[in-house]
């Protein structure tokens, strides 16, 4: 028996550009409301957008791991969206391993090929 | 460092475990006693002689009644689900009580944090030293009481987590908020339901960074949303 997901993903509750292909950033704000069964999570990039996506935190407790890890160390973090904002991939380094030059106006998404 | 001291923890604790299962099945020996103390920075490490006795190893007074204070040592010894913690209180009495961290996997990991980020807690005992009780307080506080009679909230308020209460078996773990003008709020969450962990540790991790948090309360002042940072 093939064991499907709930057929309905539930709409984004936090504010901001919902999240769609890679970003970089800082995470500052993760919501868990009964309002979602989802979590959310406020990721800021380094020209001040605010981008919101989604995830389920029991399906995926590494990935929410390493996002609150993120919040607490004030680490950056490369999310990617997928269908419907659903974080499906979260990535954390250490503090001095910046993901993105946080000066000049380059697209942060560079930083997928200029990192090893 | 603070991450270190947990990772030591987890394997001391693991190591107990081991340990005691290899020699049950090696031999009926039993193994000596030994016990594992996690010890706050800067504190005397001090010798205690645990060959007497295999169950559990006192670290100080037994917690009888209300206590508060600052969490010096977890001394997790042969006894693989009772835990001691050690307060000393303002006038550097050491108390010790003693939970069983199957059943309260809750206090464990709040008192956990307390002696990993030096967080001021006040511990309620019985007549044996079990702890039946407990408040963790952000730092830079005054001791908490285990009192958490506030405004009920009702409604969505942004501030700070200033206290998280467990007392009483049976009874909701209740977060106090204190609000930009100083007035305070309590909300409370059933261990038991389904979103608890998340949140919970969600309000964890507000009360030891001390940031901004925006809680909706429903009907019972039960906790129908949390949103952590700025």
């Amino acid at each position: 028996m093939k064991i499907r997901s709930s057929p309905v993903i539930p709409s984004l509750i936090c504010p901001g550009v919902p999240l769609d292909g890679a970003q970089a950033g800082v995470v500052v704000r993760i919501i868990d409301s009964d309002a979602s069964v989802y979590a959310n999570y406020l990721v800021q990039t380094a020209d001040g957008t605010q981008y919101c996506g989604q995830m389920d935190v029991r399906r995926r407790r590494n990935r929410d791991a390493l996002l609150r890890l993120a919040l607490e160390s004030g680490r950056s973090v490369m999310v990617i969206g997928g269908i419907n904002s659903y974080v499906k991939a979260a990535m954390v380094g250490a503090p001095s391993h910046a993901l993105f030059e946080s000066t000049g106006g380059s697209n942060p998404n560079d930083a997928r090929s200029g990192r090893p | 460092m603070r991450f270190l001291n947990r990772l030591v923890d987890r394997t001391q604790t693991t190591r107990v475990a081991g340990a005691r299962k290899k020699s049950h099945a090696a031999s009926l020996h039993y193994p000596e006693a030994r016990d594992f103390g996690i010890m706050k920075k800067g504190s005397r490490v001090r010798n205690i002689d645990s060959s007497v006795n295999l169950g559990l190893v006192r670290g100080g007074i037994p917690l009888t009644g209300v206590k508060g204070g600052f969490l010096t040592r977890i001394i997790d010894s042969n006894d693989l689900e009772n835990v001691n913690f050690v307060i000393r209180t303002g006038e550097g009495a050491l108390y010790c009580g003693q939970l069983n961290i199957v059943t309260h996997e809750n206090r464990n990991n709040l008192l956990m944090m307390a002696l990993d980020y030096g967080l001021p807690v006040t511990l309620s005992g019985d007549d044996s030293g079990n702890i039946t009780g407990l408040a963790v307080a952000k730092s830079d506080s005054p001791i908490p009481s285990l009192n958490s009679a506030f405004l009920k909230l009702q409604d969505t308020r942004t501030g700070t987590v200033v206290r998280i209460v467990d007392k009483d078996p049976g009874s909701a773990v209740t977060y106090v908020l204190q609000t930009s003008d100083g007035s305070r709020y309590c909300a409370q969450m059933w261990p038991n339901r389904d979103n608890y962990d998340n949140r919970n540790s969600l309000f964890m991790m507000a009360l030891r960074m001390n940031i901004p948090v925006t809680i909706t309360g429903g009907a019972n002042h039960e906790v129908t949303a949390i949103a952590v940072g700025s």
